[in-house]
């Protein structure tokens, strides 16, 4: 049981399942071999939208239903998603890497890092560029902080180059990127940061 | 970054404690022949089983524990005839609250668990470990003051 495992948190609709569809695109070109775990209040609906988009055979994808706050289950008591992780590893040998999409909280949430061994926070430009100021524990000790929907910031009056600088400056330094799921742009250097720091590749 | 991925630099599992008495005089030893590396580890990321590593002597390695290891002070990553490394995780500050009576006691339990905060209980008090500055925990508990009394303790190890 050592496959790498990575968690991506961030607001509801921020784009976490649209960064893992992309992500996944881009990870077959570098050789990776992923699965996915989503985590949805009450249903699979995550899950079947990414089995759906056809980027992964449809048996390395599961979902695991919270019930309540999403964070209980990649926090308080991850044993749920652990055993999902588990359930992959052993069904796909040759798996390289397992992504654990949170369900939609909020700025508070962060993973256990008996979950995953690295994870990201995924924000949009559309919430609003105040939010990294507002020193949420998921913007500030997430390994990487994506602020993601850049295409939108004329339309939301957001002030970008604004937003990522408070953003490089509450996470003392640590890594941000922008990314724009809608293009594409950005998504090869998460891919990137994961293969570095997770796959040492 | 170009990773080099030579065997010998990767760390899947712990093969043994300093404190175990089989092993201690031959770490002893190899510490006096200056053959002894360290690997500090930062108390946050002790959970991690992925990571990279920087020794005392300035050598990366890659960790890639399985799910059921987990680092702690003193964990052997190898040991050889001629060379062993070692981790060391410092024990993270921690806020100690001593309640003054019972009901502060249930109100502070109840206040800290809904915060989601990590905490040691011990006879009459209890502990928090913390994540992060303790700014941030003593601004909450000044909050609760109306509420209960006790006292905090900053602990630093
Ligand atoms: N314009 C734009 N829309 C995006 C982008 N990323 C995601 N979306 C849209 O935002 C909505 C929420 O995305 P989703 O991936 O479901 O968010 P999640 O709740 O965080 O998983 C969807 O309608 C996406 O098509 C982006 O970069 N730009
Ligand atoms: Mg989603």
């Amino acid at each position: 049981m050592n496959v790498a495992r990575v968690g991506i948190g961030g607001p509801v609709g921020s784009g976490k399942t649209a960064l893992i569809e992309r992500l996944l695109m881009v990870l077959k070109e570098k050789n990776v071999k992923p699965a996915v775990i989503t985590n949805d209040l009450v249903t699979d609906e995550d899950a079947e939208r990414i089995k759906g988009g056809g980027y992964l055979e449809e048996d390395k994808v599961l979902a695991v239903q919270a019930g309540a706050c999403p964070h209980t289950v990649i926090r308080e008591d991850p044993s749920l998603n652990i055993s999902a992780a588990n359930y992959l590893e052993e069904k796909f040998p040759d798996l390289d890497l397992i992504l654990i999409e949170s369900g939609g909280d909020n700025l508070a949430s962060t993973f256990s890092l008996d979950l995953v061994d690295w994870w990201i926070f995924v924000i949009d430009v559309a919430g609003g560029d105040d939010i990294p100021r507002k020193n949420g524990p998921g913007v500030i000790k997430s390994d990487l902080l994506i602020i993601n929907k850049t295409d939108l910031a004329p339309y939301v009056n957001v002030n970008l180059k604004k937003m990522i600088d408070e953003a490089i400056e509450v996470r003392s330094g640590k890594d941000v990127l922008e990314l724009n799921c809608k293009t594409g742009l950005g998504v090869s250097e998460v891919a990137d940061k994961i293969c570095k720091n997770v796959l040492f590749r | 970054m170009t990773v080099d991925t030579s065997k010998d630099l990767f760390f899947d599992k712990i093969v043994g404690f300093e404190s175990d008495p089989k092993i201690s005089d031959k770490l002893h030893s190899l510490e006096h022949k200056g053959a002894l590396d360290i690997i500090d580890v930062k108390f946050e990321d002790a959970q991690r089983r992925r990571m990279r590593l920087k020794s005392r002597k300035g050598k990366y390695y890659y960790l890639t524990l399985s799910r059921d290891q987990k680092l702690s002070n003193g964990s052997v990553l190898s040991l050889e005839d001629n060379s062993a490394i070692v981790v060391r995780v410092a024990d993270g500050p921690k806020i100690r609250i001593i309640p003054h009576d019972t009901s502060s006691a249930l109100r502070l339990g109840y206040f800290c668990g809904n915060l989601h905060w990590k905490v040691g209980f011990e006879k009459k008090f209890i502990e928090i470990v913390l994540d992060g500055e303790a700014k941030n925990y003593l601004d909450r508990l000044e909050n609760l003051k109306d509420f209960a009394k006790f006292e905090c303790l900053e602990v630093d190890t």
